[in-house]
């Protein structure tokens, strides 16, 4: 059924418009019926609490989730106009894990007397991450996908940044964690009148250039023929979208997936123009945030406990996304991103190079267990004797170092067959949201089940990474476009495990700041017997997928290649991915879901030249191992004796590397 | 199979037939994970967090290992740290290294670290004590504790003059409350934790139960967390207009600021009263030392007035 937009806007408006009358009256009511509705509106009586809450908490919570709902979704419009992207957003593009590192650093950090200046440090924090993603994804052939792709790292990259700040800082972690969950509670006007006025200007600036951004959204090379001054005119328009969006978190931390899914949602409903777009997002935008606002205040103070705005919105806007997915043919062609294969180097002789490698390891593990500093940062020596004494430093260094190890293989097997199968240089278990889903399982069964049996919570989690690997492959049965598909299916499961982690660790007390370091993927809690268990199933997945590494290299052609050739090629990539799904599970348990050297290990290894799958996969092991063997020793030594997550450190080491490739390729 | 059994008949044996074996008085100790034995009683104590530091340097022993010890003096302050001890790092991950360079032969954890005690039982026997997060009365349970701590360490007469420190305190502070506010003026305690959220302690809490053996009435007595609080915004101070408000610290300044000056907070009842309390840092999940620390924090910043 396709209705004329004209109907669309006025039915959906009208919709829209009424729910959120409804809510409002629905507020209004008890008041209403003792006629002080009046009162309790604009001038409450100072002696019922009722009416005092109604005008000072009630009533900006309803404006300011209209306002920040609108806001995000008119810089949302804009953004993705400009990318010509419909999966742009504030938060997708790391706009919001910008502001938030820069407010984290900023609230902890500042003086008093710096105070006046957060709104200019914090834009400057939005501007930057939206500059790196976009310098990463620009001048790329296929630059729709690198530019979510290029934002997903950048979040991962600063939400790391903001994790090792956070748990330094403990005392403010239940206000920041708190604000970072988007809470719209409010105990008065000020917050509503300090946003009020940057939002009516950004947005009023935005609609002045609506017209701009018309010819913008034909492309660059439409525009610049038209005579618009294109760089000029983007620049002022991002910076007008990065500025709402950076005011409204500041002033009432993150709220996610508005920004994304209401102007995509419009525009696949066939609002084209910017100008009723941006229109209808702002209404949409703003009544949808406050409906669930509403909805959410019903449920708060339940067990003593509360529910976060942000937090839920993401929740209920991310499913969305894999719906507007589907609906929507948005992504281009599906072999566009083979352009994108990294050139080979070749760094020496593959063997060469491989014994390097190996030799690197060995050498690297001895260092790492004798080597280590103290409080002073002085270099101190154990000497290797102890290590076979029983119960020793040695040991325990052995057992989480042997575990990082363990998990780094495990990951770059995982990540090499998901690139490999997926046709896809940039898809890993991370990014694929497989890490994300045995997490969740996991954080699931823990905090709301009370599972405490690293075995039980193992099984559990290698079940949900592979619920979340049949879901994502039902999602995509087009396997043309099925790489895509996975990508962004990814994004979505992955959002949904920051807000559900965000909800949980809202509820389980003083255990947030446990349940964050694992999180971010801690070896502290590793076990020896543990590391054997995974060690032996990765060494016999290992084992099966490089007996399997003629028919993964043909899979590796592409399918049409591979079917001609006379390859199961579905059976075999069903076996490939859940192959890939284990090792992503046994390895979460250990670091955590965040690690990227599931993405980053494969892909160095095809940089250095190991392109056949068998060398490929063996690449791919020991530069993982090694990754996570240097990461494992920094999370121990760098700030002796407080501990940094593992995985935290090889998220910055994996995020980090990919920046610096891609600022090398400009 | 039989090389084991073998081991175990010799060891039989050996305990049997030991001369002094009757005379060692091995004393074995079940706790919340396992049991642990010991000869002579332990003197190198680490502790991993806060509510056993303060029991065991109540005790009279200072601990050899110490997690967290620069949040300790912001959070807990009282009793001292000793001068000197290792420190092992955070709380939810004490360091492995440092603790086996302190040589202990006692590690005390609570649940929270459950995860690891294996790990720690290979450095030193290890005691598993939760005081919080089961919805237990917290004064029993640190009672409960610090009796335990002081039967394993042979401090027992330590810990009975603890006990009726605390009775005495208690009894000495109530009487001073009820001095000022009268015998029905009940109190909610409170922490500031954001720009928008408390926690309201109730009945399980440490400040709830110390009150209720104060004999001072509290004013919430609903539902809670785990860990004995109810976490909201300023509404949920609205059933208390007539009754006593006291925050505790540390508090961000410019958060307590925004919080004491919003509008949702003045227009209430307490505010309006002038019944709103500033208590200096306290620890509120600690042991008995800061129950009685928090008991004479109250009784004198109410002597002392309302906060403004």
């Amino acid at each position: 059924m396709i209705m004329r937009p004209a109907h669309v806007t006025i039915v959906v408006s009208a919709l829209f418009i009424l729910l959120a009358v409804a809510s409002i009256f629905a507020d209004l009511l008890p008041f209403l019926q003792n006629s002080t509705a009046w009162q309790a509106l604009f001038k409450p009586d100072e002696t019922r609490f009722d009416q005092i809450f109604f005008h000072f908490s009630t009533l900006p919570r309803t404006v300011m989730a209209f306002m920040c709902g609108a806001g995000l979704a008119v810089a949302g419009g804009a953004i993705q106009t400009i990318f010509r992207n419909p999966l742009a957003s504030p938060t997708t593009l790391g706009v919001g894990a910008g502001v938030e590192l820069a407010l984290t650093i900023f609230l902890v950090m500042a003086p008093a007397s710096l105070a006046p200046y957060q709104d200019i440090f914090t834009l400057t924090g939005g501007m930057v991450a939206l500059g790196v993603v976009y310098l990463i994804a620009s001048g790329r052939s296929n630059a729709t996908l690198w530019l979510i792709l290029a934002g997903m790292i950048v979040n991962l990259l600063l939400h790391s940044a903001t994790q090792i700040f956070m748990l330094f800082h403990q005392q403010y972690l239940d206000s920041i964690f708190m604000w970072g969950a988007g809470d719209l509670a409010q105990n008065g006007w000020d917050s509503t009148f300090y946003l009020a006025p940057r939002l009516v200007l950004g947005i009023i600036a935005i609609f002045a250039l609506v017209r701009p951004l018309d010819i913008l959204a034909l492309g660059d090379d439409t525009a610049n023929s038209l005579g618009a001054p294109v760089k000029w005119l983007r620049l002022a328009i991002l910076t007008l979208a990065v500025f709402v969006t950076t005011s409204i978190i500041s002033a009432v931390g993150m709220i996610g997936f508005i920004g994304l899914a209401v102007p995509a949602t419009l525009r696949f409903l066939g609002f084209n123009r910017s100008k009723s777009l941006l229109a209808m997002s702002l209404l949409i935008g703003g009544c949808s945030l406050l409906l669930i606002d509403y909805v959410l205040r019903q449920f708060s103070g339940t067990g003593g406990d509360i529910f976060p705005t942000g937090a839920a919105t993401a929740l209920i806007g991310a499913p969305f996304v894999i719906v507007i997915l589907r609906k929507a043919r948005i992504m281009p062609d599906g072999n566009a991103n083979r352009q994108d294969h990294p050139a080979d180097y070749s760094l020496a002789p593959k063997h060469m190079l491989m014994a390097v490698l190996f030799a690197v390891l060995l050498m690297g593990l001895a260092l790492s267990l004798m080597v280590s500093l103290n409080e002073q940062s002085q270099v101190i020596f154990t000497p290797i004797s102890d290590l076979f004494t029983l119960n020793s430093t040695l040991g325990d260094r052995a057992q989480r170092t042997l575990a990082a190890i363990v998990c780094g293989a495990a990951l770059a097997v995982s990540g090499t067959l998901i690139q490999r199968v997926g046709h896809n240089p940039m898809a890993s278990p991370e990014i694929t949201g497989v890490s994300s889903a045995t997490a969740l399982a996991m954080i699931i069964a823990m905090v709301y089940f009370g599972f405490e049996g690293r075995t039980d919570l193992m099984m559990i989690g290698a079940i949900g990474g592979i619920i979340a690997l049949l879901v994502l492959l039902g999602l995509c049965r087009n396997f043309t476009h099925a790489p895509h598909y996975l990508l962004l299916n990814g994004l979505a499961i992955t959002a949904i495990l920051g807000s559900v982690v965000r909800i949980a660790l809202t509820h389980s007390g003083t255990k947030a700041t446990m349940l964050i370091s694992w999180l971010a993927g801690t070896t502290y809690f590793t076990r020896m017997d543990e590391v054997i268990a995974v060690a032996f199933i990765t060494a016999v997945l290992t084992l099966l997928t490089l007996l399997a590494r003629r028919p993964l290299e043909l899979a590796s052609m592409g399918a049409d290649q591979a079917v001609s050739l006379g390859l199961g090629i579905s059976l075999f990539r069903l076996a490939m991915m859940m192959a890939a799904a284990i090792l992503a599970a046994v390895s979460t348990l250990l670091v955590g879901p965040l690690s990227f050297v599931g993405l980053m290990a494969p892909h160095l290894a095809r940089i250095a030249g190991f392109r056949l799958a068998g060398a490929h996969l063996i690449g791919a092991i020991l530069i993982g191992a090694n990754v996570m063997m240097v990461a494992e020793w920094l999370a121990r030594n760098m700030l002796y004796p407080q501990q940094l997550p593992t995985g935290l450190i090889a998220a910055l080491i994996g995020t980090a590397y990919f920046l610096i490739l891609s600022a090398r390729r400009q | 199979m039989r090389r084991s059994f073998l081991i175990a008949i010799f060891a039989i044996c050996a305990v049997a037939f030991h001369p002094l074996s009757a005379l060692a008085q091995a004393t074995t100790y079940t706790h919340e994970m396992g049991s642990v034995t010991f000869e002579t009683p332990p003197t190198r104590i680490a502790v991993t967090n806060w509510s056993l530091t303060e029991t065991v340097i109540a005790l009279g022993i200072n601990p050899v290992a110490i997690a967290d010890p620069d949040d300790y003096r912001q959070w807990v302050v009282k009793p001292d740290l000793p001068a000197n001890f290792v420190n092992i790092g955070q709380r939810q991950s004490p360091n492995m290294e440092a603790l086996r360079d302190a040589k202990p032969d006692l590690i005390l954890i609570s649940g929270e670290l459950a995860a690891a005690y294996e790990a720690l039982s290979e450095i030193a026997p290890t005691i598993v004590i939760s005081t919080y997060n089961n919805n237990q009365p917290a004064l029993d349970s640190i009672r409960k504790a610090t009796r335990t701590i002081a039967a394993v360490t042979g401090r027992e007469q330590r810990a009975e003059e603890i006990l009726k420190q605390v009775d005495a305190t208690l009894a000495l502070d109530g009487a001073r409350i009820r001095a000022v506010l009268g015998p029905d003026q009940r109190i909610a305690v409170i922490r500031i934790n954001s720009d928008a959220q408390i926690n309201v302690f109730g009945p399980p809490s440490l400040p709830n139960t110390v009150m209720a053996a104060m004999n001072i009435p509290t004013a919430y007595n609903g539902e809670t967390t785990g860990w004995g609080f109810a976490r909201g915004g300023l509404e949920l101070l609205a059933p208390f207009a007539k009754d006593t408000i006291a925050f505790i610290e540390p508090t961000p300044a410019p958060v307590r600021q925004r919080i004491l000056t919003s509008p949702l907070w003045k227009m209430q009842g307490f505010a309006r009263n002038n019944r709103v309390y500033q208590i200096p840092p306290v620890w509120t999940y600690g042991g008995l030392y800061s129950a009685m620390r928090f008991a004479d924090l109250l009784a004198t910043q109410i002597e002392n007035g309302p906060y403004r």
